[in-house]
């Protein structure tokens, strides 16, 4: 039976992967910062697929945050963790243009504490030569704009150090694996009408597993939905002078 | 995280609110947009009339609490959000053996729906109305924060909340009473009857041991008013799984309204045959219990305009006066009635809720001016036989009709208003019964 560490499970895509991992018999470690929530799922993941789900909650972003202690804890619980899944992040309202006062708790975030993760869970992975670790990353982060200046940073810089971990860990079995999310189906997408269709936590859920089920070598970055991929790798070549005007 | 205000319609396509929504995932987010002003919780939005949406109010979205939180099968007590669609519910139960009770006629509704409306099912003449499955719930009011209200604690709060039209607070989880499942299986007889009076004669003799009980008529027949059929419902044996339906939405409406005195004619003649082909036959729990999954296209057919259904319940006593009467009122109005049918009712009336020792009679119709003078006539005999109406069905109904109607009116206003005098939970349905 594989066991998998969810962290950022309370919510969207983190919530999504509960349920699909839990489907999948999978035992879990479920993270997020407020017990309630992560208490809601662990019982309902325990109950509907009869999987063992530890809730552990845990604030990735706090400066003193552990991930040693932490890792060292999932492995404890679970025996040995085939693989970590890391969809916490969030966009921050205060993070639009120059704002200096966002860039520090938004890094924290969505950089800091996945990155911790990453290398935390990484080395003891290695040293057991199996393992994958799944950082999820945004299409902001190739296409930085007014809103969401810091959490574009933060991604992007997630997603360098993921293909620095990925080369520094290939020869030791272990597997870094970058979703790049598009429009999702989530509390902060609710409600806003967006210019392209939106996918639910669950396909997203479903694409990743998918991955992961089929093995190693195929290239760290997965684009959901895939046509992303086209729209982001558009924006990347748009001249200046176009790409400030695009409205979206 | 908001919506912008958008115009969001009932279910019956005749009431539309131009609302704010907004979907929270974590019980932080939740309480903070409880805190924020007017609202009123918000389930699968399958109330016929706007009941989950207010102008002032922020509608809150209820439907990613949605977890199964604890399953004690020695006590038959499944505890559950109030977001949780009662057909997962029903599939994760039927899995251990057990079942709810008291259900409606589609899966998609929300546990929170169902005690907001204390709705009924095809049970109701054994089992009673859905509050009497609600062992505790969990109430979140932003002036009296988290309250776990039972039969012993706050016993008055606990009973306002069931059937309290959502008024009195979110609910957030609820601890629900469940039943042995008898067989995985139910076997469907279809007994013809010859008229409405006839159908109750028959369904009062088959009561007996019977799990789910209800019947079809067609009023639209020139000869024969009210022929149709009585379904008699029992649960079997049987070794087949639970099979998982597609889910389509049934809030689509189609382009153009179908339903007109020709083809409703057409169509229920044909279910009709259909029925006396049947016989009868084997049905697996889930399409048994929600016999509606599927009849989607019944809905997107009435079009843009959308339907009306007027649903009551009268006194035994009083049953064959109101049909001696239905009849010259159902030919005076000449609206084509694409459904009508009987359930079996017993209990006692509670302020607003849908309850009463009785029959209970059901009628469909497209929504036009002849519909609202058919709905009139039915108000004058309902009042005139001593009669219920089942507010989650009708978009229509105002203050002082109900005032006639529920004996109960004039405590549930005083109760709400002593609980909540500020008045923090609004919706279109509270302002039209301006309570």
């Amino acid at each position: 039976m594989s066991s998998t560490v969810i962290v950022g499970a309370s919510s969207g895509v983190g919530r999504a992967l509960v349920r699909a991992c839990s489907a999948a018999g999978q035992h879990l470690v479920i993270t997020a910062r407020d017990p309630v929530d992560l208490e809601a799922s662990a019982a309902d993941a325990r109950l509907r697929h009869r999987v063992a789900c530890t809730p552990v909650a845990e604030d990735i972003a706090r400066p003193d945050f552990s991930a040693d202690a932490f890792a060292d804890r999932c492995f404890a619980e679970l025996g040995t963790v085939e693989s970590v899944l890391v969809p916490a992040g969030g966009v921050s309202d205060d993070d639009i243009g120059a704002n200096p006062t966002a860039i520090d708790p938004v890094h924290a975030t969505n950089f800091l504490g996945p990155a911790r993760l990453a290398a935390a869970f990484g080395r003891r992975m290695a040293e057991r030569r199996r393992g994958t670790i799944v950082l999820f990353s945004s299409i902001a982060a190739a296409a930085p704009r007014t809103r969401n200046v810091a959490y574009s940073a933060a991604k992007a810089a997630l997603e360098t150090y993921a293909r620095g971990l990925r080369h520094a860990l290939s020869s030791s079995g272990v597997e870094v694996l970058v979703v790049v999310l598009g429009y999702v189906d989530t509390p902060q997408s609710f409600g806003q009408k967006l210019k392209f269709p939106v996918a639910s936590p669950e396909s997203v859920a479903r694409a990743v597993l998918k991955r992961l089920g089929r093995g190693r070598g195929r290239g760290g970055r997965l684009h959901y939905p895939g046509f992303w991929w086209w729209i982001t790798t558009i924006l990347v070549y748009t001249p200046w002078w176009l790409y400030r005007r695009l409205k979206f | 995280m908001l919506s912008d205000a958008t115009a969001i319609t009932s279910f019956d396509g005749t009431e539309s609110v131009v609302a704010r929504l907004a979907r929270p995932e974590r019980y932080r987010d939740l309480e903070a947009l409880v805190a924020r002003g007017p609202a009123i919780a918000r389930g699968a939005g399958l109330s016929y009339c706007a009941a989950s949406v207010g102008q002032s109010a922020l509608g809150i979205d209820m439907t990613r609490f949605d977890r199964l939180l604890a399953f004690d099968e020695q006590a038959g007590l499944v505890t559950v959000e109030a977001g949780l669609r009662v057909g997962p519910l029903t599939q994760f139960l039927a899995s251990r053996g057990y079942f709810l009770p008291v259900l409606p006629g589609y899966p998609a509704i929300t546990v929170g729906g169902c005690l907001a409306f204390d709705v009924h099912g095809k049970s109701q003449h054994h089992s009673g109305n859905f509050s009497e499955s609600v062992a505790s719930l969990e109430l979140l009011h932003p002036a009296h924060g988290r309250l776990e209200l039972s039969a012993e604690r706050r016993p008055d709060l606990f009973d306002l909340t069931l059937g309290g039209l959502g008024l009195t607070g979110v609910v957030t989880r609820a601890t629900l009473r469940v039943r042995k499942l008898p067989g995985h299986a139910m076997q469907v007889e279809a007994v013809p009857c010859r008229s409405l009076g006839d159908a109750v004669d028959i369904m009062r003799t088959r009561a007996e041991g019977v799990d789910a009980l209800y019947s079809w008529h067609d009023l639209n027949r020139t000869s024969g008013f009210g022929r149709g059929v009585v379904f008699v419902e029992r649960f079997i044996e049987h070794g087949g799984k639970p099979v998982p339906t597609v889910q389509r939405d049934p809030r689509r409406r189609g382009r153009f309204a179908l339903w007109n005195a020709v083809t409703t004619r057409s169509a229920l003649a044909a279910y009709a045959l259909l029925q006396r082909w049947r016989g009868r036959r084997t049905l697996g729990v889930h399409q048994a219990m929600f016999p509606i999954e599927g009849l989607e296209g019944y809905y997107a057919a009435f079009g843009r305009r959308g339907f009306r259904e007027y649903q009551l319940i009268v006194p035994f006593s009083n049953w064959d006066g109101l049909v001696r009467e239905l009849e010259p009122c159902v030919r005076r109005n000449r609206v084509p009635i694409t459904l009508a049918s009987l359930k079996l009712f017993r209990g006692a009336a509670r302020h607003l809720s849908f309850a009463g020792e009785g029959v209970c009679l059901a009628v469909d119709v497209p929504a036009n001016e002849r519909a609202l003078s058919l709905f009139s006539a039915l108000d004058e005999l309902v009042v005139k036989f001593g009669g219920s109406i089942n507010l989650s069905k009708d978009s229509r109904a105002g203050r002082e009709l109900c005032r006639q109607i529920f004996p109960g009116f004039a405590g549930f206003a005083t109760a709400l208003t002593a609980f909540d005098p500020k008045r923090h939970f609004q919706s279109r349905l509270r302002e039209r019964l301006d309570v």
